[in-house]
């Protein structure tokens, strides 16, 4: 998995690309802390080039929007294939993210 | 060739070789990126489970996996030497309509393994976990 953190205006795009996995999970929950750990408000998951997502990684995702809600940030997600989507349509993740088309999109947000 | 067998030990970092074997078998047997992807899926789950809770030592055990191809479908046996674990006497995962906050973080990777299979069988003999997932891959 390659992680690429960059700004754009107010938000903090993060780049999954590739696997994000039990092997690995703690890599993303180091990027995101840096970041709620400097206050920034909007965090944004650039999902387009991940193929793969375990309940490891998600469970990072759902601990950090919870961080992000509890300080009144945004915690957003964007780009995922219809592959990545059927696994947050199970575990019910469909409806607790602010999920968007693309990065444009959640930007303008 | 309809079968392919695989033996890990109980060490996260093994899990690569479980990505590895299933695109091996994507490829040959022709799974759709779909059938793929959820396979590994719910391998990674029922793996890490294994490694995380199965065991009271510290020792090195083995895990065994066959993947079996028969008509339209897939049939994985897992095999291991840890605690007692019958994934169909698991509660069934409510968390789907709750909020974020009221949501916990666990549960997820067994309601995976439940949902992305089309049928689980769970044997426990000679002490040793024995537990079988068929999966239809003509989708």
């Amino acid at each position: 998995m390659n992680i690429s953190v960059t700004k754009v205006e107010e938000t903090n795009v993060v780049g999954i690309e590739g696997r994000l996995d039990t092997t690995n999970y703690n890599e993303l929950e180091s990027s995101l802390k840096e970041l709620t750990d400097k206050n920034e408000k909007r965090i944004l998951l650039d999902l387009s080039k991940m193929d793969y997502i375990s309940s490891s990684g998600l469970r990072i995702l759902l601990m950090y929007l919870k961080k992000m809600k509890a300080m009144d940030g945004r915690f957003m997600l964007s780009g995922m294939s219809k592959e990545i989507r059927e696994i947050f349509e199970i575990s019910g993740f469909v409806n607790i993210f602010e999920i968007f088309e693309d990065q444009e999109a959640a930007i303008k947000s | 060739m309809n079968k392919k067998l695989l033996s890990i030990i109980n060490n996260v970092d093994q899990l690569t070789l479980i990505t590895d074997a299933v695109e091996e078998i994507a490829g040959e047997w022709g799974l759709s990126s779909r059938v793929s992807m959820n396979l590994n899926l719910v391998l990674e789950e029922i793996l890490s489970n294994i490694m995380f809770y199965g065991f009271k030592d510290e020792n090195e055990h083995d895990i065994r996996i066959a993947f079996i191809k028969e008509a339209n479908q897939l049939k994985v046996i897992i095999t291991d030497d840890g605690e007692e674990f019958n994934i169909l006497s698991t509660e069934d995962f409510k968390d789907e309509d709750k909020t974020a906050e009221e949501r916990e973080i666990g549960g997820l990777g067994i309601h995976f393994v439940k949902t992305l299979v089309d049928h689980i069988d769970y044997q426990r003999e000679n002490d040793m976990n024995i537990l079988t997932l068929f999966k239809n891959i003509n989708t």
